[in-house]
């Protein structure tokens, strides 16, 4: 008995024991994990070109590539993250994020992004207070006449050289970059279950310069024009509120936006590197007044707002009905220049109105209703408005030519310009039914129309526009889709006169050429494309297979067509002005953009070859050619056409002055990758090429190739203008990279080689119709010919260059 | 802005807080998905509502599922009367008697309905009306709810450019162009435009091409006293926005872009006109340097 008791006590003991034995380790209520890598970066640019880092900032640095870091408690439900890529440079972006689930939500975000335009880029000016640029001296120009003849050549060609001589002695580097750093910070709130309210708030600012020009003198041939950097120091601040309450089967949704943008630098005056004025005087005294500054306004202050509601709404048969309405107000008042820096010299100097007053409202309104009436058929029907109001008010101007005058101050009446508020409205409605159809195959089908009205331009639209899709799956490991898309748009009556509301002076003012009151402002044969009748095709074919798990293979081709034949037939806009040419007549045949054809075409395939072994590779081909037409005439007969019958600069009657461009624009783009554990978990090599070769074509006929008559133009003829050189681009980049986890890091060593090889006929400072004076900074026609207008004073050619780039990179990753 | 748009705005406001208020006021709880409706299969099942029974044999699954945003949220709050893991799959009771495929949503369409239990409001409002979900796109096409691949987003792919690349392949040609958005190099992604759950056109996260690139550029907005039309129409007009081999992402080589529309005579129709600079530089902006708009008392020629 007793040893029957002291079993049971000892048996006791042992399961008390066992029940006060320590407790098994707990997840912790708060999680913690999170990565960091950082490193040592390398650079080699070879020419130390911008276009390597045009968006990127790549030195020889130590940086953090990339880091995250989260805290969770799973009980209470909170979170907080950070992550950043490219911490410590100027392309790093900062994300943070913390929050209650169900219950509330902040988010802030900080974005840098880089814009190089040139490590190369030279100027004679000195930014002497934001906006005000100077040179140190001017050049010492003798020859003092804009509207300049044949026997000027020699005077001109000596300023060339003078002006060459200039910049090798003043051109200095310039910075030519910009530098973007977009923040933002938005809180959401669930106050209840069924409402949540937003606040955003967006600050973008950019700051920096890019590349600008800045024209002075009349209008060609008599400009002096020079490129300069143009001051960028812009500041953004957006303020959203919103908010969306869920109800049982509908969401509905209000939101107000205000946008302001402020540019800093309203304004930028440069020194005219040509003129050499009184002390205190606006302008120098050429064959007419010619100001010593050049000024123009920039990008002015603005305002936008926005109201915007949205309504969404679950209805029986699986259908869904969706409003938006939305508000929007866009405003700036700006005071206004004078209307030239020498407006001293000016006999009208007084503006209609001292501030700008501009002001467009727009609304919106989008209705959109699905429903699946059966289980095979789904009916999809919308209405989309857009109304695009001006409200900016329309005042007769001046137009002073380019900060010079007629010594006499006066401008001629073919500058009496009236501002026009141009504005327009949308309307889209469509319907399109998808049947589901047997061996999992569908069928769409939709209609839709467009029509778009105007206010001062040729042309209201209305387009209409059919669409099929064939989607199908016939095994589970192929998916096979074709669509059509067909759109016929109508331009209607182009009233190509319409340009005429642009000018406040009379027929009776001016009977001559310069009147387009009287003649024609552009050509009666130009169609402009974006208003013209257009015939649209486009087919997409879309394949997709995956025969085993682990390798998928798809293909892709479209292709589209925009014809923009619009049935033009000859015209005789002269017609009873009792001008002795009233009965001439255009050609006929459409000017301006004819057709637009794109074909695209790729391939994509990956496979994993086993565990821990995979490749992938595509294959891009985009192909776009498009035809244009022009016709070449002379501006100041367009009255008395029949007087340059038979001149190089003809009348616009002429079929032979007609030009064609086909342009043939053409990308390859390739890459192959794989991703390889050498050693299972204990070093992985990932390795990428990537190339895109493109090349641009313009064959070039007609008027410039040959005179009107046929006779062959050699080169330096000053309308002369043949095929030009092939545009081809090329860009290589190889990556490679090695991760070794050592204990607790990961040790990574990356390499990239990037080549980049740019030909480009429009940055070259050679060329048939291009050649350079002293240095690339200083261009000319090959004409040499005595007018102004066609030597280009520039920050250099190719200013961002081709490169070959190595870049090394060591560091470790730190997981915990 | 003028007193009787301030009052309009005002108004419209107000409108717009009361009937928030009045739906707040008057809501009815959400209706529950109706399961059998996307597959039959699963008539007369219940919730078993209970994660512990998923992980017996769906254990392997749940440590990478464990770091997404789901599982912590569903952790804090488990969703009232499914379950975690029931709240996305469905009711799994028929599935632990006989443990087959059967009860799997295959239609696109069907699993858009199983997110949108959560999903529906927001920049989805109107993902039922469009082009992605017309298409047969459904949630799953891109995201991957058990296992984070992207920083972001639960996306199938590293990034959201990677993901977009699986079915618009030709837009990752444009992005590797000579012009282009800063993509490539991470400073915006296809979001940064496009709102992939919406059913404006072109899917844009605003009403029209403007009002989107108007978003960053707004240096470009203002209106002006001088507007070049076709800009105020469409940026596209002149503009690729994806990537181009011309410069400053234009549809075509400088003049030759203007010329397409422009033929007043003289120096302006012919691409080489020994007057001006045109084919060097930047073509006709080389004075025209406004382009966009200009705020110049003699800027109706734009060149100022």
């Amino acid at each position: 008995m007793i040893r029957l008791m002291l079993l049971c006590v000892i048996l006791s003991a042992a399961e008390a024991s066992g029940q006060t034995a320590p407790p098994a380790p707990q997840a912790p209520p708060v999680e913690v994990s999170g990565s960091i890598a950082s490193g040592v970066l390398g650079l080699d640019n070879s020419t130390n070109s911008a276009k390597l880092t045009e968006y990127r900032d790549l030195r020889n640095n130590f940086f953090v590539p990339d880091m995250n870091f989260a805290m969770a408690d799973r009980t209470a439900g909170w979170y907080f993250g950070l992550s950043g890529v490219n911490v410590s440079r100027d392309d790093q972006t900062i994300r943070a994020e913390a929050g209650l689930f169900g219950r509330w939500r902040l988010k802030a975000g900080w974005v840098e992004t880089p814009h190089n335009f040139s490590n190369k880029a030279v100027t004679p000016y000195i930014q002497r207070r934001p906006g005000v640029f100077t040179v140190p001296a001017t050049v010492p120009i003798t020859f003092k006449k804009l509207a300049t003849a044949a026997a000027d050549t020699a005077g001109v060609l000596a300023s060339d050289d003078l002006i060459a001589a200039y910049q090798a002695a003043f051109l200095a580097p310039t910075p030519l970059a910009m530098q973007t750093n977009a923040g933002s910070f938005a809180a959401r709130w669930l106050a209840v279950d069924s409402l949540a309210l937003d606040v955003v708030y967006d600050r973008r600012d950019k700051s920096g310069s890019r590349p600008t020009y800045g024209p002075i003198g009349d209008r060609p041939p008599r400009t002096l024009n020079i490129q300069l950097a143009e001051p960028v120091d812009y500041n953004t601040n957006e303020v959203t509120l919103a908010a969306e309450h869920q109800g049982g089967q509908y969401q509905l949704r209000g939101e107000y936006q205000f946008s302001d943008f402020a540019n800093q630098v309203d304004t930028m005056q440069w020194q005219n590197i040509y003129t050499n004025g009184q002390p205190g005087a606006t302008y120098d005294v050429w064959d007419r007044s010619v100001s010593v500054f050049g000024v123009r306004p920039l990008s002015p202050d603005n305002r936008y707002h926005n109201l915007t509601g949205m309504f969404g709404t679950n209805l029986p048969k699986d259908s869904r009905f969706t409003a938006t309405v939305a508000y929007g107000i866009l405003e700036q008042n700006e005071t206004l220049l004078p209307y030239s820096y020498n407006n001293d010299q000016l006999a009208v100097r007084t503006l209609p109105r001292v501030s700008a007053e501009a002001a467009i409202n727009t609304l919106n309104f989008v209705a959109d209703y699905t429903i699946t009436p059966t289980p095979r058929l789904n009916l999809r029907a919308f209405y989309r408005s857009y109304d695009l109001n001006n409200d900016t008010p329309s005042s007769n101007w001046q137009y002073a030519t380019q900060d010079t005058s007629n010594l006499n101050g006066t401008v001629s009446y073919v500058n009496k310009r009236v501002s026009l508020p141009y504005a327009w409205n949308r309307r889209n409605a469509g319907v399109d039914a998808t049947w589901r159809l047997p061996a999992r195959t569908s069928l769409l089908v939709g209609i839709e129309r467009e029509s778009m009205d105007r206010d001062y331009r040729e042309a209201d639209t209305a387009e209409n526009i059919f669409r099929a899709t064939l989607r199908t799956r016939g095994a589970r490991w192929a998916t096979f889709e074709a669509r059509a898309l067909l759109g016929a748009r109508d331009g209607g009556d182009y009233h190509n006169t319409v340009t005429r509301e642009g000018y406040w002076y009379t027929q009776s003012d001016g009977v001559d050429n310069n009147n387009p009151a009287l003649t024609f402002d552009n050509h009666p044969d130009m169609r402009r494309y974006d208003v013209s009748d257009r015939i649209r095709q486009q087919f997409d074919v879309r394949a997709n297979v995956t025969p085993r798990d682990l390798v998928s293979l798809s293909a892709y081709l479209r292709y589209r067509h925009d014809d923009f034949d619009s049935e033009v037939a000859p015209t005789q806009p002269l017609l009873g002005t009792g001008l002795p040419d009233q009965a001439a007549i255009t050609p006929g045949g459409q000017l301006g953009r004819l057709e637009d054809k794109r074909t695209r075409f790729g391939v994509d395939a990956f496979t994993e070859v086993k565990a821990g072994l995979s490749f992938n590779a595509f294959l891009n081909f985009d192909r776009g050619t498009a035809l244009d037409r022009s016709l070449e005439f002379n501006e100041n007969n367009k009255a008395n056409p029949s007087a340059v019958a038979t001149a190089e600069l003809g009348p616009w009657t002429r079929a032979t002055s007609q030009w064609t461009a086909e342009h043939d624009d053409q990308t390859w783009s390739a890459g192959v990758g794989t991703t390889w554990q050498i050693v299972p978990d204990k070093a992985t090599l990932i390795a990428d090429y990537t190339a895109s070769l493109a090349s641009i074509d313009i064959n070039y006929a007609g008027f410039g190739v040959t005179n009107f008559d046929g006779t062959p133009f050699p080169p330096n003829r000053q309308f002369a203008f043949s095929p030009p050189s092939t545009v081809s681009e090329d860009w290589h980049v190889i990556n490679l990279r090695l991760e070794i986890p050592v204990r607790e890091v990961v040790v990574v060593t990356s390499y990239t080689y990037e080549n980049y090889a740019l030909d480009d006929w429009m940055q070259a400072d050679a060329a048939p119709w291009v050649e350079s004076v002293g240095a690339d900074t200083l261009l000319r026609d090959t004409s040499r010919s005595f007018q102004w207008g066609n030597r280009l004073f520039n920050l250099g050619t190719y200013l961002a260059p081709r490169y070959a780039a190595h870049i090394g990179f060591v560091g470790f990753r730190y997981r915990f | 802005m003028s007193q009787h748009r301030w009052r309009w705005m005002v108004g419209a406001a107000a409108a717009l807080v009361a009937s928030l208020a009045w739906s707040v006021a008057s809501a009815k709880p959400p209706k529950p998905l109706d399961w059998a409706a996307l597959n039959p299969a699963f008539a007369g099942a219940t919730f078993v509502n209970d994660t512990a029974t998923c992980a017996t044999c769906h254990g392997d699954y749940l440590e990478a599922y464990g770091k997404t945003k789901h599982a912590k949220a569903f952790a804090a709050k488990s969703p009232d009367g499914t379950g975690e893991c029931e709240s996305c799959h469905g009711p799994r009771s028929k599935h632990i008697e006989n443990p087959t495929a059967e009860l799997k949503i295959a239609a696109a369409r069907s699993q858009s309905l199983v997110c949108a239990q959560c999903h529906e409001g927001g920049t989805r409002m109107g993902w039922k009306a469009g082009a992605h979900h017309t298409a047969d796109v459904s949630c799953t096409s891109c995201h991957t709810v058990m296992t984070p691949k992207s920083e972001r987003g639960l996306l199938k792919s590293a990034t959201a450019a990677e993901t977009c690349y699986t079915c618009h392949a030709e837009v990752r040609t444009d992005i590797n162009k000579m012009s282009h958005h800063p993509v490539r190099e991470g400073r915006m992604d296809c979001a940064s435009c496009h709102n992939v759950h919406g059913s404006t056109p072109s899917l844009l996260t605003k009403a029209t091409v403007n009002d989107t690139c108007f978003v960053c550029h707004t240096e470009k907005r203002g209106p002006y006293v001088w507007e070049h039309a076709p800009v105020r129409e469409n940026c596209a007009t002149c503009h690729t926005p994806h990537g181009s081999n011309n410069r400053n992402l234009l549809n075509a080589k400088d003049s030759f872009l203007c010329l397409s529309c422009h033929s007043y005579g003289g120096h302006i129709n012919l691409p080489r006109y020994n007057r001006t600079s045109n084919p060097y530089g930047s073509g006709c902006v080389n004075c025209h340097t406004s382009v966009h708009g200009s705020n110049h008392p003699s800027g109706a020629k734009l060149t100022r």
